[in-house]
């Protein structure tokens, strides 16, 4: 189960609102590489995970995103508070506020809405990690974009340190996938799918 | 060299050792090795890692919370908060490390004995921690993703 912790991960505390930037931002809510999309993958590819080590990353992995996910609403909220009328009227933002005012909605920057779509459990051990892996540097990738874009102090810091994680977490995928392979057929790494062909045989 | 064993000092820069004769259409990412220096939780939470072999920060430009926040209720909460957090993922994949594993006790202990202060004074972090003294402030202000002017845990203390 989930239990709630009312505290950010990393501060969140925007002095100027930018709601151009708030929409360039949305997209780690609910872009294709964002952070609902990331823990909705971990948190879906544990059940098919053959070994320990790799339901605990997913899981604890898959959590941190959820995380992510409130820090990125906290500055998408921050970034749009208070909106003055000329405001509103802001290149890129004013096509999302026509639909959600100043609500935080899961979507890309380019206004198309969260889709499974963008991301894969596949109930292929490597197939799964070696996505994961790829997803931390998409959206590492993000991040990077996001700050070319951004000249504000104060958000920057906190992309930059969302854009850390994505960093460590590539690496412990990496170190998950080698722990897969160490344990695979040693001759063929891909002779079965582990988290299918072995799960039944243990008795 | 065995660089495995080093536990002189930071994880060499570039990294740690891959293996010799590797499988070939397989990827390989090198495991971080055991000892691997560590920052402080303060500059955990600034850096984003707890390692400074993995800081990689961009445009090579070191990370950093926002100014004055360092020393604040919520900030030290949120660093030791982080270094359990980090160790946890470390461990997940080194469950064999025992050094990361009683750095990892230390650091939950201190994070439970800071929740009992912080929560005292400034209220429930998870719903259970109301109190009947309290009354029923969970549901006060400031939510997290309202942090600025109003929140007192945002701010240095002066006694």
């Amino acid at each position: 189960m989930f239990v709630y912790e009312k505290k950010l991960q990393f501060p969140v505390n925007i002095k100027n609102v930018n709601p151009r930037l708030a929409s360039i931002i949305l997209t780690q809510y609910g872009g294709p590489d964002g952070e609902l999309g990331a823990s909705l993958r971990y948190l879906s590819q544990r059940y098919s995970m053959p070994y320990p080590e790799l339901k605990g990353l997913l899981t604890d992995i898959g959590t941190e995103e959820l995380g992510h996910l409130e820090i990125i609403g906290a500055l998408v909220h921050q970034l749009t508070r208070c909106l003055s009328e000329e405001q509103l009227h802001t290149g890129g933002f004013d096509a999302y506020f026509v639909d959600h005012a100043a609500g935080v909605y899961p979507a890309s920057a380019a206004g198309v809405p969260w889709s499974a779509a963008s991301m894969q459990v596949k109930g292929d051990t490597i197939a799964d990690l070696t996505e994961d892996m790829a997803a931390e540097q998409k959206a590492r990738a993000t991040y990077d974009n996001i700050l070319r874009l951004s000249d504000d102090p104060d958000v920057n810091q906190v992309i930059r340190f969302l854009r850390e994680r994505e960093i460590v977490h590539f690496q412990r995928f990496g170190e998950a996938l080698q722990l897969v392979q160490d344990r695979q057929d040693q001759k063929n790494i891909y002779a079965v799918n582990p988290s299918f062909n072995a799960a039944c045989r243990k008795v | 060299m065995d660089m495995m064993n080093d536990r002189s000092g930071a994880c060499p820069r570039g990294g740690a050792p891959l293996p010799a004769c590797g499988r070939l259409a397989a990827s390989y990412v090198p495991v971080q090795p055991q000892g691997c220096r560590r920052y402080n939780p303060e500059d955990a939470l600034a850096k984003g890692t707890l390692f400074p072999g993995l800081d990689l920060p961009w445009m090579n430009v070191a990370n950093a919370t926002p100014a004055g926040w360092s020393g604040t209720p919520l900030g030290e909460l949120m660093s030791l908060n982080f270094v359990v957090q980090e160790l946890g993922l470390y461990l997940d994949t080194h469950p064999e490390d025992r050094e990361a594993l009683r750095y990892y006790t230390e650091y939950a202990a201190l994070l439970k004995q800071g929740e009992e202060t912080f929560t005292a004074r400034y209220g429930p972090l998870r719903q259970m921690q109301v109190t009947l003294e309290g009354g029923y402030n969970w549901v006060g202000d400031p939510w997290p993703w309202e942090y600025g002017p109003g929140c007192e845990a945002c701010e240095r203390r002066d006694d």
